[in-house]
């Protein structure tokens, strides 16, 4: 039945010969005449006659006389090679051929009483003991998942079983698209070109169907799933013809559909937000205006030191120090704000059990992967976990082309049927927002979200953010998880990261939400409407804190983003170099943003507005200005007190002074106080006694954000890649028994 | 596309979040705020009236809260922020908050003149104390007209009416220990992480007003993390929650003490300095039979110690019965626990000190019975009885508040427990005036008028420049016109030119000798035959009517 060249075995069909099988009445009115001869109808068996709607009826001579109901399909095609002799395929009525196979094989009641399942037990694809136990989870579940989706998703069919098997319950032939030569010959005939394009590439994806074939009253595809009227009615609207349907296997559309917009989507995978919104990507670091502005602010104050030193440096300690004094009251602000009140979303049960399972859309997970074989296990099990229909999961592996060891482990690992890999082309920037864009242009879900390859999500995380959604304006694009680490007794590496991620995740993220500013969402477990991303280009690929990035740019377009009582948890870096690594990728990120996003500054302060405005200066500027100025502020203070020499008594003279001291003291209490908070609220309470000591982690801080400016300026969009799966188990968190509602599915 | 307050109003889904009715009643948004805020003015303006009354009419200027006051113009003496003048023996908070007193004394001289001000201060603060004591009422489920009638009968305390409205630091730092105790009931009933914020953060602040805030806030902190571990059996948990609250308040006594090192090259200046309890105890100026019958006596201190608790009686029994209660494990008792071992702590430090001779047995060092008292005992009666009688049990709550109002309004009178306040008494009851000059805090008065005649001088002689203590002559400031006519102690330039005058002042102010002075007036300490004339390179210029005398610093000074 497979490898079936359909254009090479049209020629045996005389169109225009059209026959009844019916019994007619003799010439002389005394008895029924039956056109169909048994002992030609027996040259095939009942199932291959019935499975594919034919029946040899007469012989001419010489002539096999075949009838069917669709003659090219290959299940009637096939029987040509073994019929000896000269055959003539003809047309006929599918209720004649039925009538008539009842007569030759014996009555059958009609096809559209028999399960999906039934056929696959009668195929042999599964037992009865399985069908029974699935249409149970089915019952169970009640998510509106079709058996075939359930039994795939526990391993027992495969896609092709499933299509083989819709094939036989509805009438409609099947085609394998991956064998052979079918796929190139799909792609590459010339009718089928314009085709392609009277529809969007992304209904190709959604509907998962595949134009093959296209004359002047028909036209042919393959579809996933035949009841799919949506997509019928749209192709054959647009179309004007007639649809002759194929079923074909999941993982054969997309196949086809990798191939033929493989260019298309590599190409938008780097350049669609350059293109469209040339002036929010960061592929050239700073504007020409930014440029003469920085070289005159450099002469300036060049110039200052030679002619008015003390002058120049008692504005420049001024400036720096009400910066950073700014920040630290920000960020103890953004503490008593988040901790007073519940800015977050709370997402209970009965929320979540208000929604119709049968009503949830497709989900897609992009999970970008780059020489992480390691924690597939992991990965693969955080995905199972997850509590919503697999069927409408559309799990994306994105994996490099160039890391065979990755894209070995997966197809060696038995992964489920809803995880679908992906190998991003390899092409410059390599970086994870170019996969999650390319992931992108094949996604099918009506919400996206990233997760990491050492993600272990709450279970019933995507529900929430559906829940979150439904019940939300329209303007909101995104719903933020909080980010935790499970491995944070590891090291005090560790354990002062895993304070950190509180302080940002309970209080900070949280803070800027309640307070209408923009959200620099997090690497991961930010759930997102589709369609918006799109509109907005996704994801910028010459940016290194793409999430940020996207955050800012989606308040700028009037969306906004919040933050959910929803925890994923993640490896903590234990490795200081990793470490370092992973954390001036960070701080470069946020630099390269507040370059992009301030390149216009009266537009910015237009379009986030005077309170959106300064908490983009506070988060994403004032982050890594801190860092930066760190190391300075210290050397400054040490030299003070070992030296005392008289050029800073005089450009730290007057309120300067205190405002050093203030942000000496109240700075280094406010972040204290807020790692501390952030802690009890994340009820991460053995890390308290940690907090007092995170002023060394500050300086392990502008090491990285020192390497971050480096980069920035020599190597900007370059990936500085984060190796996981460095925890050791014996530090995993007992979590579950701490205060959170899931356990670690470890 | 929805407008950005359509996506603030969504917020949470609390059907889930809060489910116990109990924890709804104390949720801070539904707290009728109205009640607190109109005892607030209430408190307010009958404590800003009384500590009119005590100034202008009475003439009672307490002179640690003037002191407290001018540090708050010292800071900006010669039109330069100068935080080192502010006197680090002062913890320094309400010298902080005079800054914008002083900043406009021009317009109403007593404000600084008079110290009036910190009256000022008081009563602001005394508002700021019953708010949060009706709040923690209201948290302990009191009605109505109970929390406010118990809430007025704390304010109507003798002492703490008298502290709301002189200007003294130890009404304030009642207030704001109240304000913390508020908060981490907050955390205890609802779990809520702001309580254990907001508490520490006002534990902080009372931390600098009044350092009996650190034994307060260990006890509470102690109490706290007991409570949380008893609840949860959670080390971590517990250990982290008191951490929490008691962080603010460690990290202010941290950067106090950094502060002292860095400026004062002493970082235990404000304990050990010259102008500290102990150095003062030591002059025996304040050796009182009582003081001296508790030196290293210890159940003479520890009587003592327990016999102030007369200021609000019912705070020991309502203790017995919280230890009681916490031994048998019948009744949820973790806010009292933190509570009773809160009310322990100040009395704790006061015994130690009586004990070890380093402090003097005034009535207010144990003025912190009284809010601990209301609010330890309104805790017991609620709590133990929860919503059964209700009414009279809050009857007998009045009841039991007026006994303790009236016992500590007879200690107050008395001159052995009311130590330190019966000159005001006096002046209360026999209409005392500035003139008659027969007790301290009309002392304080007199110092004012000679502070006042002191300044006109230097005023009238503008060539003068005048090295003095600020310790022994402080009422002049508030009057002198041209500030750089005097060095006083708290500026930074003072001990050098009180080691090398010479070129830096031609004028010394010399006060008279005694036990007092010898140990505080650093001129006094420096030159101890100054005022009689002892040292060659001087020369009397003029003698004032209180006996200080001004001298000129001749060429061959040092």
């Amino acid at each position: 039945m497979k490898n079936v060249n359909i254009s090479s075995q049209l020629s045996y069909l005389d169109r225009n010969l059209f026959v009844s099988l019916r019994p007619y009445e003799s010439p002389d009115h005394t008895s029924w005449i039956d056109p169909v001869d048994p002992s030609i109808a027996n040259m095939v068996t009942e199932e291959q006659a019935r499975f594919g709607n034919y029946l040899p009826f007469q012989r001419i001579e010489n002539i096999i006389l075949i009838a069917a109901a669709d003659p090219d399909i290959p299940e009637v095609i096939s029987v040509i090679e073994y019929i000896e002799g000269k055959v003539v395929l003809c047309r006929a009525e599918k209720e004649d051929i039925k009538l008539a196979q009842d007569r030759i094989y014996g009555y059958q009641p009609s096809t559209p009483d028999k399960k999906l399942g039934s056929y696959l037990l009668s195929q042999g694809k599964i037992s009865s003991s399985q069908l029974v136990a699935s249409l149970k989870l089915q019952m169970e579940e009640a998510s509106g998942a079709k058996i075939g989706s359930i039994l795939l998703e526990q391993g027992l069919v495969t896609h092709w079983d499933v299509a083989e098997a819709y094939a036989r319950q509805k009438g409609i032939p099947a085609i394998d698209l991956i064998s052979g030569e079918n796929a190139k010959a799909f792609l590459y005939h010339k009718e089928l070109g314009p085709i392609w394009d009277w529809v969007d590439h992304r209904f190709w994806y959604r509907h998962l169907t595949v134009p093959l074939a296209i004359n002047d009253d028909t036209l042919t595809i393959a579809m996933v799933d035949p009841d799919d009227q949506e997509a019928i009615n749209n192709l054959s609207g647009i179309s004007n013809r007639k649809l002759r349907i194929f079923v074909t296997g999941y993982r054969d559309v997309m196949s086809i559909l990798n191939l033929r917009y493989h260019t298309e989507h590599e190409e938008a995978s780097r350049l669609d937000l350059v293109n469209r919104r040339p002036e929010d990507s960061a592929i050239h670091q700073i504007s020409r205006r930014q440029a003469i502005i920085f070289i005159v602010l450099a002469l300036v104050m060049i110039l200052g030191f030679i002619f008015q030193s003390q002058v120049t440096g008692t504005v420049i300690a001024g400036i720096i120090e009400l910066m950073y004094a700014l920040v630290s009251i920000f960020r103890l602000w953004a503490m008593t704000k988040a901790a007073s009140q519940d800015s977050e979303i709370f997402v209970s049960k009965a929320d979540m059990d208000a929604i119709p399972p049968t009503s949830l859309p497709a989900y897609t997970i992009l999970v970008p992967l780059y020489k992480e074989a390691s924690v597939l296990p992991t990965l693969a099990k955080a995905m199972k976990e997850l509590q919503y229909p697999k069927d409408r999961l559309d799990v994306k592996f994105l994996l490099e082309e160039d890391d065979e060891e990755t894209i070995e482990a997966c197809r060696a690992a038995h992964l489920p049927p809803y995880v679908e890999l992906l190998i991003v082309p390899d092409s410059q920037p390599r970086t994870k927002p170019k996969a999650c864009n390319y992931g992108l242009t094949k996604a099918r879900g009506e919400y996206v979200v990233i997760f990491d390859a050492e993600d272990i999500p709450d279970p019933d995380q995507l529900l929430k953010a559906i829940t979150i959604f439904r019940q939300s304006d329209d303007n909101m694009a995104c719903v933020q998880a909080k980010l935790s680490y499970y491995n944070e007794n590891q090291n005090i590496l560790t354990r002062w990261f895993t304070s950190e991620y509180a302080n940002w995740f309970e209080l900070l993220l949280p803070s800027l939400y309640g307070h209408d500013m923009p959200v620099p969402l997090g690497g991961t477990s930010n759930h997102l409407r589709t369609d918006v991303v799109r509109e907005m280009g996704a994801w910028d690929p010459y940016n290194v804190a793409e999430d940020a990035d996207l955050g800012v740019r989606l308040h700028k377009a009037g969306y906004r983003t919040a933050v959910m009582d929803s925890i994923t948890f993640e490896e903590a870096n234990s490795d200081f170099v990793n470490w370092v690594r992973q954390r001036s990728r960070w701080v470069k990120g946020y630099l390269q943003t507040w370059l992009v996003h301030m390149r216009h500054p009266v537009k910015l302060w237009k379009e986030l507005g005077m309170v959106g405005f300064w908490g983009f200066q506070m988060t994403i500027g004032g982050t890594p200005l801190q860092f930066l100025i760190n190391p300075i502020l210290w050397a400054i203070t040490i030299l003070w007190f070992l030296f005392q020499p008289n050029y800073m008594h005089e450009v730290f003279s007057g309120w300067i002074y205190y405002v050093g001291n203030l942000c000496l003291f109240l700075g280094n209490t406010s972040f204290i106080m807020a790692n501390l908070v952030g802690v009890i609220k994340a009820k991460r309470w053995s890390l308290a006694i940690w907090t007092l000591l995170t002023p060394i982690y500050w300086v392990f801080m502008s090491i990285a954000s020192y390497k971050a400016l480096n980069q920035l300026i020599f190597k900007p969009s370059y990936w500085e890649k984060t190796i996981h799966g460095l925890a050791k188990n014996q530090s995993l968190s007992p979590i579950d028994t701490q205060g959170t509602s899931q356990g670690l599915p470890l | 596309m929805g407008t950005s307050s359509n996506v603030l109003q969504h917020r949470v889904t609390l059907s889930e979040k809060f489910t116990d009715s109990s924890t709804v009643l104390n949720s801070n948004s539904l707290y009728p705020r109205w009640e607190g805020r109109t005892l607030s003015v209430v408190a307010f303006v009958m404590s800003l009236i009384a500590g009119y009354q005590l100034v202008f009419k009475l003439n009672q200027v307490y002179g640690d809260a003037m002191s407290r006051i001018l540090t708050g113009m010292y800071i900006f003496w010669n039109g330069n922020f100068h935080l080192a003048a502010m006197s680090f023996y002062w913890s320094p908070l309400i010298s902080l908050l005079a800054i914008p007193f002083a900043l406009v004394r021009q317009i109403w001289s007593p404000l600084m003149g008079y110290g009036f001000a910190s009256n000022i201060l008081s009563a602001a603060f005394s508002a700021i104390g019953i708010y949060y004591m009706h709040k923690i009422l209201w948290r302990f489920g009191i009605p109505t007209w109970a929390r406010i009638t118990l809430s007025l009968l704390y304010f109507f305390n003798p002492l703490i009416f008298l502290y709301s409205s002189n200007g003294m630091s130890d009404g304030m730092a009642c207030a704001l220990i109240i304000a913390s105790i508020e908060g981490l009931v907050d955390y205890l009933q609802n779990d809520n992480i702001i309580g254990i914020v907001r508490g520490g953060a006002w534990l902080a602040a009372a931390f600098m007003v009044r350092y009996e805030a650190v034994p307060i806030g260990a006890g509470l902190g102690i109490g706290l993390a007991i409570a949380v571990w008893r609840q949860h059996k959670q080390f971590n948990r517990a250990f982290g929650v008191a951490l929490t609250y008691l962080f603010p308040a460690i990290s202010a006594g941290i950067i106090w003490i950094l502060l002292n090192w860095m400026i004062m090259k002493n970082p235990l200046y404000f304990m050990n300095s010259r102008y500290s309890n102990a150095a003062q105890i030591r002059s025996g100026t304040f050796n009182t039979p009582q003081v001296m019958a508790a030196d290293h006596h210890f159940f003479n201190a520890l009587g003592q110690v327990l016999h102030f608790s007369d200021n609000f009686w019912p705070i020991f029994p309502a203790i017995i019965i919280i230890l009681i209660l916490y031994l048998r494990k019948t009744h949820n008792i973790s806010i009292g626990l933190s509570l009773a071992l809160g009310s322990i702590g100040a009395p704790l430090l006061q015994l130690l000190l009586l004990y070890t001779h380093r402090s003097a047995d005034w009535d207010r060092f144990f003025i912190y019975y009284i809010p601990f008292g209301v609010i330890t005992t309104s805790f017991v009666l609620y709590q133990i009885t929860k919503t059964r009688l209700i009414h009279l049990v809050s009857i007998i709550a009045c009841v039991i508040f007026i006994s303790a109002d009236y016992v500590a309004a007879r200690a107050l009178i008395s001159p052995i427990w009311g130590n330190g306040e019966q000159q005001v008494i006096n002046a209360l009851t026999h209409h005392g005036s500035a003139t008659s000059g027969t007790n301290h805090l009309q002392n304080v008065f007199i110092k004012l008028k000679n502070g006042r005649n002191l300044a006109l001088y230097i005023n009238d002689h503008p060539h003068l420049k005048v090295l003095l203590s600020s310790f022994s002559s402080w009422a002049a400031f508030p009057y002198i016109k041209n500030q750089n006519q005097v060095i006083f102690s708290n500026l930074s330039d003072f001990n050098a030119t009180l080691e090398n005058p010479r070129g830096r002042v031609n004028a010394i102010l010399a006060v008279p000798i005694n036990a007092y002075s010898q140990t505080t007036d650093e001129v006094s300490v420096t030159y101890p035959n100054m005022w009689s004339g002892g040292v060659p390179w001087t020369k009397l210029i003029h003698q004032f009517s209180n006996g200080s005398r001004l001298y000129e610093v001749l060429p061959d000074a040092p």
